[in-house]
């Protein structure tokens, strides 16, 4: 799931076509993170910086009008006056329901509580320019999980392992952004960060004792250890277009940002000693073999409007495209069933999924809509906001073709990952804001949607 | 003026209907006035002084009638004393008293200061703020003075530069303000003096190095002018007194406005300045024109702590009176722009054709404001407008036009002020815009341009 925000404009969307044009040229060769449980249907946290955005429905690409605007619509900086610095706090509950196979019910939700000072900026304007340093928390997830293996529906020997493990994922953002007014009704930005990850994952495929519902780490057959961090560069554009005093278009390209981790085998692994021989299969110990893996932030656009409807309500509306079949890179591991026998990695020495790939993940469209209810009065200037957005599924799917379809990595490998049918699920947000004198505006934020449930803070000071 | 206050108290209180008085009824209706019903009383400025000097103010103190819009006709004392002076130790002051020059101000605010516990100051006039500053920071005992009283029309440009002038030094400085009394207006020495909330006072944030005295967050000074002092053209605007306060009215109605009773009275003032016509402002209603920017100074003042808007407003101001003060017909306002200029913003100009040089390099700063535009806050159409008008006028070679477009750039700042979000009429605005950018300062404008007019009408 994700919560991106990105923003567009209409006279902005051919600037937006060249720049997205230029980045490709400079984007970064893919990635790919494993096929283990851990990382099926992985959260990532692009939430709008902001609790002014998150509670209108996490829209903000076509208002963008503080200084949060350097993460979600650089564009929007030109709509600052005075200098700002804004910060912001965020209380997640994840809920990450994962499928279980053969359970009742199929899916269970895991996750922790983490709190995060997830965003900080400083806006700078300079006559046309606009300046502006920030660092913007870009995920921090941890989940523990662990369930029982079961039989396969059918009669059929084969069993799904049970698995359990614990991620740790924590990525940021240090970057400046600038943004330019290039007419009285246009404005483009562009950011440019420093990103870091630092993560830690420990993944189990196993036979865990149970005891009553307590699932107990032990018995694990195989897995991985990823205890690692990187950085690389990652960039966004924006555009933001006036074509009248009450409407703003807007538009934004994230760039994808791909981390290169190693990883760490764990455990015995299925081999066929002669290819075609079931006769010949084996377990093989690979405890050690190190390989590094890709950690892919997708790439995601998004158009946005606002639209003042009266001096006192504003109507905003997003659309975001988040490209997380990026994350099936090139170095994409195949860690459960790289027994060659089964013919879903390239060879014996890199393990990486064989091209095309048995493994995927679709892209998805989310959609943003919000509004913003202000009661003005002479000292202070009152906020009150809602609005929903929808957050599809976009889980690892499994599609056999070219592998071998009598090995039993198919049919495991096709009920483990598609029998649970991706679903489009609807969040609500709310938010209230204060600002007084135009010094000083407090925001706070909730969010509740089936992935996560978040409490946002934040404050932006302007500065004369 | 008087129907809009009323109709914005009855939605709160219950009003009886009003009466009007001569002074002497005013004095007995007050001498037989209950103290705990609420009054409201409407007077001008010389019958106020009239009905004081008839014991008036007795009655009036007892029924705790309280000035609410001090600041549109009276002026304050400001009572500033190095720190940690021996107040039963003879001592050295120097007074600055703008508009009046009777010698007897000085035993006025001898009188003040016997009331605030300095019972043997020595007072000379003194009204050069640089002067003020070094003999302040020397001390009395080292030649100097202990004690800078200044009685001046709200924003003192004066106030404003010596606190900057002795803070900067490091001077000690206390701000002595009259603790409130039983009396909220009393006459000492001859002079008619009504104390009001210190909350009302929000002209200035003293800095660091003024400290208050101990009475000072309730209270200060306010001293209205001597009868007859007061130029004729500003004693057309109603007073505001009112006892609501002590009856606890006062609460209730700001309460249910949720804004002061200080600030609707400013902007009922304004309202009805406007409803009379903008056309008031431009200069051929002298007497409203005054009233008009002191109003609207005030109503925009108000709310704000904006320094550098205190600059440019104090500098408006300090155009205006300096205007008021020279013999009619001697006035030569380019002179007196230019020693403001000088004051204010360091510029070195001898003539006309150097002034409309600075305007125009002025004017050009503000041209490439894309950024206000993009941004799109409501007044920015009108500051383009004005700008425009005002770009037009300086490029102009002929007279007539020069003024018919000064005429027109005068018009567009007014209709700024009048769009200035920090509420003009009353109305809630959405956007403070353009009133928050650091580098737009359209009352200097203002005044820049009304020298100029009259500059081009003396020529």
């Amino acid at each position: 799931m994700m919560r991106a925000r990105q923003y567009s404009s209409r006279a902005g969307i051919v600037a937006a076509g060249v720049t997205i044009c230029c980045l490709a040229l400079v984007t970064s060769d893919a990635a790919a993170q494993t096929n283990e449980r851990i990382y099926e249907d992985l959260d990532f946290r692009f939430v709008t910086p902001g609790a002014r955005a998150v509670g209108m429905g996490k829209t903000f690409v076509g208002l963008a009008d503080d200084a949060t605007a350097a993460e979600s619509n650089p564009a929007g900086m030109s709509n600052l006056l005075e200098q700002e610095f804004s910060v912001e706090f965020i209380g997640t509950q994840i809920k990450h329901k994962r499928f279980i196979p053969g359970g009742t019910p199929p899916t269970q939700t895991f996750g922790e509580y983490v709190t995060t000072p997830s965003f900080l900026s400083y806006v700078l304007p300079l006559k046309r320019l606009t300046a502006s340093f920030y660092r913007h928390t870009v995920q921090d997830y941890r989940e523990s999980f662990g369930f029982a293996e079961r039989a396969l529906p059918g009669g059929d020997s084969n069993f799904e392992d049970g698995a359990f493990g614990t991620i740790v994922a924590e990525s940021e953002n240090q970057g400046i952004s600038g943004a330019f007014v290039v007419h009285p009704r246009l404005s483009i930005g562009g950011s440019w960060a420093y990103s870091t990850l630092s993560l830690s994952t420990r993944a189990r495929s196993a036979s865990p004792e149970v005891r009553g519902d307590v699932i107990i780490e032990s018995n694990p057959r195989n897995g991985t250890d990823t205890i690692d961090a990187d950085s690389a560069q990652s960039l966004v554009v924006g555009v933001l277009f006036k074509p009248l005093r009450t409407l703003s278009v807007g538009a934004t390209y994230h760039k994808r940002t791909t981390f290169q981790v190693d990883t760490t085998l764990f455990g015995s692994f299925l081999r066929t000693r002669v290819i075609g021989d079931p006769s010949t299969r084996e377990s093989v110990v690979r405890t050690g073999d190190r390989f590094t893996i890709d950690y892919v932030m997708p790439s995601r656009w998004a158009v946005g409007t606002s639209w003042r409807a009266l001096p006192t309500f504003t109507v905003l509306a997003d659309l975001s495209r988040i490209n997380y079949s990026e994350r099936i890179t090139d170095r994409f591991l195949i860690v459960d069933f790289q027994d060659p026998d089964a013919g879903l990695i390239k060879d014996e020495e890199t393990r990486v999924c064989k091209q095309p790939c048995n493994f995927s993940i679709s892209d998805v469209f989310e959609a943003h809509v919000g509004a913003e209810f202000r009661w003005y009065r002479p000292k202070f200037t009152m906020a009150f906001r809602g609005g929903v957005f929808s957050d599809p599924d976009h889980p690892l799917r499994f599609q056999s073709g070219g592998n071998n379809l009598e090995h039993p990595a198919d049919p495991i490998l096709n009920f483990r990952f598609n029998t649970q049918q991706p679903q489009t699920h609807y969040g609500f947000t709310a938010g209230w804001g204060l600002a007084l004198k135009n010094f000083v505006q407090v925001d706070t934020a909730l969010s509740i949607g089936d992935d996560a449930t978040e409490v946002v803070v934040s404050t932006v000071i302007r500065i004369r | 003026m008087t129907g809009l206050l009323r109709e914005s108290i009855g939605r709160v209180l219950t009003l009886s209907p009003p009466e009007s008085l001569t002074t002497a009824a005013a004095r007995e209706a007050l001498r037989s006035a209950d103290a705990s019903q609420t009054l409201f009383l409407v007077t001008d400025g010389a019958t106020l002084s009239d009905l004081m000097s008839m014991d008036g103010w007795q009655y009036m103190s007892r029924a705790g009638l309280e000035l609410v819009n001090p600041r549109i006709w009276g002026r304050t004392l400001y009572v500033f004393a190095r720190t940690g002076l021996d107040s039963r130790l003879p001592l050295k002051g120097w007074i600055r008293w703008a508009g009046s020059t009777s010698p007897d101000v000085r035993d006025r605010a001898a009188a003040v200061m016997r009331r605030l516990g300095y019972v043997n100051v020595t007072f000379e006039t003194m009204n050069a703020t640089a002067r003020m500053v070094d003999a302040f920071n020397r001390g009395g005992s080292a030649g100097g003075v202990d004690i800078v009283c200044i009685y001046d029309e709200e924003p003192s440009s004066t106030v404003d530069s010596f606190v900057t002038g002795v803070t900067g030094a490091k001077t000690g400085v206390r701000l002595l303000l009259l603790e409130p009394e039983t009396n909220q207006l009393l006459v000492e020495g001859g002079v008619p003096a009504a104390t009001m909330p210190y909350s009302a006072q929000r002209f200035y944030a003293w800095p660091a190095g003024v400290s208050l005295s101990a009475t000072a967050p309730n209270s200060s000074v306010v001293v209205t002018p001597p009868p007859g002092a007061a130029p004729a053209n500003e004693a057309r605007l109603p007073l505001f007194l009112t006892n609501a306060r002590r009856t606890k009215d006062l609460a209730k109605i700001e309460n249910a406005w949720k804004i002061g009773l200080d600030r609707v009275v400013s902007q009922a003032y304004l309202r009805a300045l406007f409803e009379s016509g903008v056309s008031r402002c431009n200069e051929r209603d002298p007497v409203s024109a005054a009233q008009f920017k002191t109003v609207l100074l005030s109503s925009f003042f108000a709310s704000r702590d904006d320094p550098y808007a205190v600059v440019a407003l104090t500098a408006h101001l300090e155009y205006a009176r300096r205007m008021r003060t020279v013999e009619p017909g001697s006035a030569d306002p380019v002179i007196a722009l230019r020693k403001m200029l000088a004051a204010e913003q360091q510029l070195q100009g001898t003539d006309y054709s150097a002034l409309v040089k600075w305007l125009k390099q002025k004017i050009g700063d503000r041209e490439s404001n894309m950024r206000a535009q993009f941004a799109g806050y409501p007044d920015e159409r009108i500051y383009r407008d004005a700008i425009a008008a005002m770009r037009a006028a300086v490029n102009e070679s002929r007279p007539d036009e020069r003024r018919q477009k000064l005429t027109q750039a005068h018009n567009g700042l007014v209709a700024l002020a009048e769009a200035a979000p920090v509420s003009t009429c009353g109305l809630a605005t959405p956007d403070r815009g353009l009133w928050s950018a650091i580098d737009f300062e359209p009352y200097f404008f203002l005044a820049v341009i009304d020298a100029m007019n009259s500059a081009e009408t003396r020529r």
